[in-house]
């Protein structure tokens, strides 16, 4: 009903709705990839939801619209790493930067930030995905852009890695 | 994802990361391009408006040239000073008062016929 009020009439305050029902996934997501760097992740999701905004009519809704908006936002990552390693300038600094806001973190989330960061990229957006947004795999899939076996073998060697780390 | 004997999963849904403010639906709808629907909008008002005043320029002109004595060769030419460039900035602005297809009708002639 929103969606279709944001497509057919342009309504502001619709959109505003769907950004506060789902800013949470987005930008909670999109934290944990970037290792706890809140500007730079929150700039992300601006970029997600304007991009979202901008192509609603392409949404068919056979994906749920939590996992089409991180399909986007997950788009919005990998030109983010694409930009950093252009650069070749990810430098201490903004390496440092990340370390200190995950640090500024409450204590269980700065355990789960930790352990998350050991895990590669894609097992650590499925774990995430999967386990902390209660998303299915068939739309973890979808919002990662791989098959459902590739995600259940990120998931399945991503918790393999985050066990081993915490029993150690 | 239902509750999970899972210690992995039971960590990672224990303590969601899930920040949420209005301050954030605020600053994404601040940086959202212009409605084109209000814009559409504005000009479809701005168009109505410019069309209702030129017929009732064209009504008082007339009323006007009824009341001076029609036919009288000053009255017209008054009447044409004003309505030329009443009609130019009007067609200009609100596009074309007459349909473009209706001035096709008398331009059958010029068609190269091959």
């Amino acid at each position: 009903m929103l969606i279709a009020r944001v497509v057919h009439d342009d309504d502001r305050a619709a959109f505003g709705e769907l950004v506060r029902r789902h800013q949470p996934v987005i930008r909670g997501f999109l934290r944990r990839m970037l290792g706890g760097n809140r500007d730079l992740a929150d700039d992300l999701a601006q970029e997600t939801f304007i991009k979202a905004h901008r192509g609603m009519r392409g949404f068919r809704g056979g994906a749920a619209f939590p996992a089409w908006l991180c399909a986007i936002a997950t788009n919005e990552l990998r030109a983010e790493w694409r930009r950093r390693k252009r650069r070749a300038e990810f430098s201490e600094d903004e390496a440092g930067e990340e370390r200190a806001t995950q640090a500024a973190e409450p204590g269980l989330q700065r355990d789960i930030g930790a352990g998350l960061a050991r895990l590669s990229e894609a097992q650590r957006a499925a774990l995430v995905l999967c386990f902390e947004h209660g998303f299915t795999h068939d739309e973890a899939a979808a919002a990662l852009g791989c098959p459902v076996g590739t995600l259940k073998s990120h998931v399945a060697r991503g918790k393999a890695r985050l066990r081993e780390w915490l029993e150690a | 994802m239902s509750e999970s004997d899972d210690p992995i999963e039971r960590l990672l849904g224990a303590a969601p990361l899930r920040p949420h403010d209005s301050g954030f639906t605020r600053r994404v709808l601040r940086a959202l391009p212009p409605s084109s629907r209000i814009a559409a909008d504005g000009r479809s008002t701005f168009v109505l408006a410019s069309r209702a005043g030129l017929v009732l320029a064209l009504l008082v002109a007339a009323q006007r040239w009824l009341v001076a004595g029609a036919g009288s060769v000053e009255t017209l030419l008054a009447l044409l000073l004003f309505l030329a460039p009443a009609l130019a900035a009007a067609s200009r602005l609100c596009g074309p008062l007459i349909p473009r297809s209706f001035w096709r009708v008398f331009r059958l002639g010029e068609r190269h016929w091959r």
